[in-house]
């Protein structure tokens, strides 16, 4: 029959394991909390990438970032394969009459991965957007801002910085939300 | 607070050990499939070098499509779970790679290739998020588990060995004096 006591050096590494072990389940806690859609952008806060891309539906015409300096810019990434393009639509059409009325902010479509016909179609069926899309086919434009997936939409103040970012469909909530932060980076 | 070498405490070590051990298992996981890759890549090599030998079957790599995997296994698929851009088919990943190719074919190092995705989706699309910041204990906490695995396995063994040892010297006492064993029932009656 053994009555010893184990070694000191043994609480030792139970105490420190248990410190551990706490302390990663306080994080991973810590982590479930948050919401997954949010993905920090390096984005915000930065110059918009200039682009120049074709508008739909057109051979030459051109769509180019410059040409809207000095307006707010919100500029939406939609396809018309995407189904939660579809949810937001309504969403765009109505804040594109509230806010691009007075002509201070500019709506910009960029239809991505799609084609003329397809995307032509899907506004047939949808309803227009009473302001210009331009495409961008291959995606390259995507990678430039960052896009995860369809819809995107990005926030851009009149000295052509990006002051928010919406990852997944508009809400007329988020849009609101997103036009405050455009304004607080004023 | 005090562990004992009770049945309670032994269950507690266990537990903890299984625990050290399961946590480092990825890291372990990890260094498996690299040393994995890494043979597979040699054998196909090998195999196409040898002097004799048949022609492969697989297409033998460019020195441009090696760079585009050296990078592309470096960055997350941004539409994917957990997977590269190089184990990836998805269209994002593979606009992803075609990019990549271009811009190295441009000239431009690794280092800037990387650096222009990162700035552009941060953190996020890097498979193995710098060493900076909450991030190092995701470095180092797999490394700390597998060394409190190792130790406590070694205080496991050394505790069962001098427990055997204590007990055989016991018993070899109560052998040489019988008179012992009789004493210690009247202490536990007692």
């Amino acid at each position: 029959m053994t009555t010893e006591t184990a070694p000191k050096t043994i609480r030792w590494w139970h105490f420190t394991l248990i410190f551990v072990m706490i302390l990663m389940f306080a994080m991973f806690a810590a982590g479930l909390g948050r919401d997954t859609k949010i993905i920090p952008s390096p984005l915000i806060g930065k110059p918009a990438y200039e682009f120049s891309i074709r508008k739909l539906s057109t051979t030459d015409e051109k769509i180019n970032l410059t040409d809207y300096k000095g307006k707010i810019v919100v500029m939406n990434f939609w396809a018309s394969w995407c189904v939660s393009c579809r949810e937001e639509h309504e969403v765009l059409l109505e804040a594109s009459k509230k806010y691009g009325a007075d002509g201070k902010v500019q709506f910009i479509g960029i239809n991505h991965k799609d084609n003329d016909r397809a995307a032509e179609d899907f506004l047939k069926r949808m309803g227009q957007f009473p302001y210009p899309s331009g495409v961008d086919p291959q995606g390259r434009l995507a990678l430039e801002f960052g896009v995860y997936g369809m819809p995107e939409t990005f926030f851009i103040n009149e000295k052509g910085v990006i002051a928010a970012k919406q990852i997944g469909p508009l809400t007329a909530k988020s849009f609101e939300a997103k036009m405050k932060a455009v304004e607080a980076m004023q | 607070m005090s562990f004992g070498r009770t049945d309670n405490a032994k269950g507690v070590q266990a537990l903890l050990m299984s625990f050290a051990l399961i946590m480092a298992a990825p890291f372990f996981a990890q260094q498996a499939h690299a040393q994995e890759k890494t043979v597979a890549q040699e054998t196909v090599a090998q195999k196409a070098a040898a002097p004799g030998a048949k022609p492969a079957v697989l297409k033998t790599e460019s020195e441009l499509e090696k760079r585009v995997r050296a990078i592309g296994s470096k960055l997350r698929c941004p539409v994917c779970q957990g997977e590269s851009i190089y184990d990836s088919h998805s269209d994002v990943a593979e606009e992803m790679k075609r990019l990549i190719a271009e811009k190295l074919k441009a000239g431009e190092s690794e280092a800037k290739i990387l650096d222009y995705f990162h700035d552009r989706y941060g953190n996020y699309i890097l498979m193995e998020p710098p060493a900076e910041g909450i991030h190092w204990v995701i470095w180092v906490f797999p490394l700390f588990m597998g060394l409190m695995g190792l130790v406590f396995v070694m205080q496991f063994l050394l505790s069962n060995r001098q427990e055997a040892a204590t007990e055989a010297k016991q018993q070899k006492k109560r052998a040489e004096n019988p008179q012992t064993l009789h004493q210690d029932i009247e202490e536990l009656h007692l």
